[in-house]
């Protein structure tokens, strides 16, 4: 394989390891040779998976909406590796359904950890890459970003809120003179990763989205930042077809796409309220892939 | 006059009412009949305004951070006016500076304060104009919204989180056939309000950015989204200028922006750095405007 060993000595934190893309950017990165930070709030299964990853893989329990616990990530990279050269601010968590059916907790903590905790990781990785000149950072967007999703609206404007920070972080650290920093979003659309199975919902039908990407796709998008930074990167024949066409029409798309989302939310078989792993983390939903495609095929 | 009295019997909440956009839009409605509830941190202002504005006013002291003092702001408005037709999410402030030299803590309190203020306003309000199958929410963001502003990351990311969260919500309105509930959202260009004097500063600079508007275009605008709501609607030249090339050309309308801002910035006279009133809520800063357009004109 041609790409083998090619981030060799490249330090990368990656939040939300213990399933979806951050444990498959994690698998790839380490292939390649890089060191790898993994940061979740699941220790057994990220311990797992630096053991799985070998030496150049430490596991360091995280809930990224806490300041110090993301403190303590810096840290833990810094003093096992020395540097950081890439910070991945893949963690995040949603609460779907009508606006006023979800507990106002929940909506708070859905910004807590996908705005917060960007803000946080952000925060301390671009403090490092000022020190060295050089850094990437690259934070997890949505379609949703830019596309409002009626009944994921607490999320969707949380993708929203990552979006217009990440954006004007890009512009910032350029116009401070740091050409060799980079702000990168990634903006996806609807993946098949356990998302589905850890997110809120108050939909009363099982999560899902038609149609789904394969998680690999985001993965290798997330990872082609690295060699290629952009300041966004639309993931997927449907995302990138909305997003352009979101700028040019963006009352008639998200028209068009509500009425799409509630299409979808019915179809779905009947799901009873759950705030998911937004609390407390869940046991299940552990691999790259959330087996939502399988599910639905079945259905 | 034509339209006096208009609103009376019209209940609107209006958050950020100790001074600035907030103030402007009590003060005209309290005027034209409407009900006022006022929210704002600083009792003693609001409170003041409240006399002011008569006997259909009255003062709520809250932090729309706090879930328990906006669910407080709405127990107290529907106590004593028993609905509301009107909620304006208004209460915002700013970092100003380098997102590195800016507390982290005072990054995220700029999101508790605008983005989750927002969400719990909007929550309070819809909850309740479903019960009532009609109402209006008035979110306040910004041109910041559609076009990011450099040094100030975490306002910008704040207000396109209150746009996405205002369009998500319009949807949802309309897709559950509440045909009377309006979701509207005002993105005003930078405007003449003690915003300027309240924001945390790390830019080493005083905050002197222009062109400004007059508040009370702004306060027009929003006092009009009651009478014919939109979904959005773009204050200032400037800032229609931006949505329209903002979301079309991205990448130039960016560029342009942030070499003026970050020049405006160097050009301002030094100014030590300060969390304004991102925790405590002080004593400057009480009228509808600010001082940013005489320092502009003072510039030159």
């Amino acid at each position: 394989m041609a790409k083998k060993k090619s981030h060799e000595g490249m330090t990368v934190v990656i939040t939300g390891a213990s399933s979806g893309f951050g444990k498959g950017v994690a698998r790839e990165l380490a292939a390649q040779g890089a060191n790898v930070v993994l940061a979740a709030r699941r220790t057994g299964l990220l311990e797992k998976l630096a053991e799985e990853l070998g030496p150049n893989a430490i596991a360091v329990t995280t809930d990224v909406s806490q300041e110090e616990q993301v403190a303590r990530l810096f840290e833990a990279a810094l003093g096992r590796f020395g540097k950081i050269d890439v910070w991945i601010n893949n963690a995040g968590v949603g609460a779907i359904g009508p606006f006023t059916e979800i507990l106002v907790k929940d909506l708070a903590r859905v910004v807590d950890v996908n705005v917060k905790g960007t803000i946080n990781g952000s925060h301390f990785a671009l403090r490092h890459f000022k020190e060295l000149k050089r850094g990437i950072l690259i934070n997890i967007g949505s379609i949703t970003s830019e596309i409002a999703f009626p009944y994921y609206t607490g999320y969707s404007a949380s993708k929203h809120a990552v979006l217009g920070l990440s954006s004007a972080l890009n512009e910032e650290v350029k116009l401070e003179g740091f050409e060799d920093i980079h702000v990168c979003t990634v903006l996806p659309w609807a993946t098949d990763t356990p998302w589905f199975e850890h997110t809120g919902n108050y939909t009363g039908h099982a999560a899902e989205m038609k149609p789904m990407d394969d998680p690999e796709i985001v993965v290798e998008a997330i990872i082609g930042l690295i060699d290629k930074p952009q300041e966004t990167v639309a993931v997927g024949a449907k995302s990138k077809a909305s997003a352009v066409s979101s700028h040019i029409l963006p009352g008639a798309i998200e028209k068009m796409n509500a009425k799409f989302v509630q299409k979808v939310i019915e179809d779905a078989p009947p799901a009873g309220p759950t705030n998911g792993s937004l609390y407390i983390p869940m046991e299940k939903g552990i691999e790259v892939e959330g087996g939502i495609r399988e599910r639905m095929k079945r259905e | 006059m034509a339209n006096e009295k208009k609103y009376a019997g019209l209940t609107i909440v209006i958050t950020g009412t100790s001074s600035g956009i907030g103030k402007g839009v009590a003060q005209q409605l309290a005027a034209q009949g409407a009900n006022v509830v006022l929210a704002a941190r600083r009792t003693k202002e609001i409170e003041a305004l409240a006399e002011a504005c008569g006997p259909n006013a009255i003062a709520v002291t809250t932090d729309v951070s706090r879930e328990e003092d906006v669910a407080k702001l709405f127990e107290t408005a529907m106590g004593v006016f028993s609905s509301i037709d009107v909620w304006i999410n208004n209460a915002g402030i700013g970092t100003y500076g380098s997102f590195t030299d800016t507390p982290l803590r005072d990054l995220n309190r700029t999101m508790e304060i605008n983005f989750l203020g927002t969400i719990y306003g909007s929550h309070y309000a819809l909850n309740q104009f479903k019960k009532q199958r009609y109402g209006t929410l008035i979110n306040v963001s910004s041109f910041a919204s559609k076009t990011p502003m450099p040094f100030g990351a975490a306002y910008t990311g704040s207000k396109y989180g209150i746009s996405g969260l205002s369009n998500g919500l319009y949807q949802e309105m309309r897709m559950d056939g509440f045909d009377d509930i309006h979701v509207c959202s005002v993105d005003p260009w930078v405007t003449d309000t003690p915003w300027t004097q309240h924001a945390g500063n790390y830019s080493g600079h005083e905050i002197i950015v222009g062109p400004a508007d007059d508040p009370q275009k702004v306060v027009g605008e929003i006092i009009g989204l009651i009478d014919n709501p939109k979904k959005v609607v773009e204050i200032g030249a400037k800032s229609k200028g931006i949505a329209a090339t903002g979301t079309l050309i991205p990448k130039t309308t960016k560029g342009l922006t942030g070499r003026s801002l970050l020049k405006m910035i160097q050009e301002a006279p030094p100014a030590p750095p300060t969390t304004g009133s991102l925790y405590e809520s002080g004593p400057e800063g009480t009228e509808v405007s600010g001082n940013l357009r005489e320092q502009l004109k003072a510039k030159g």
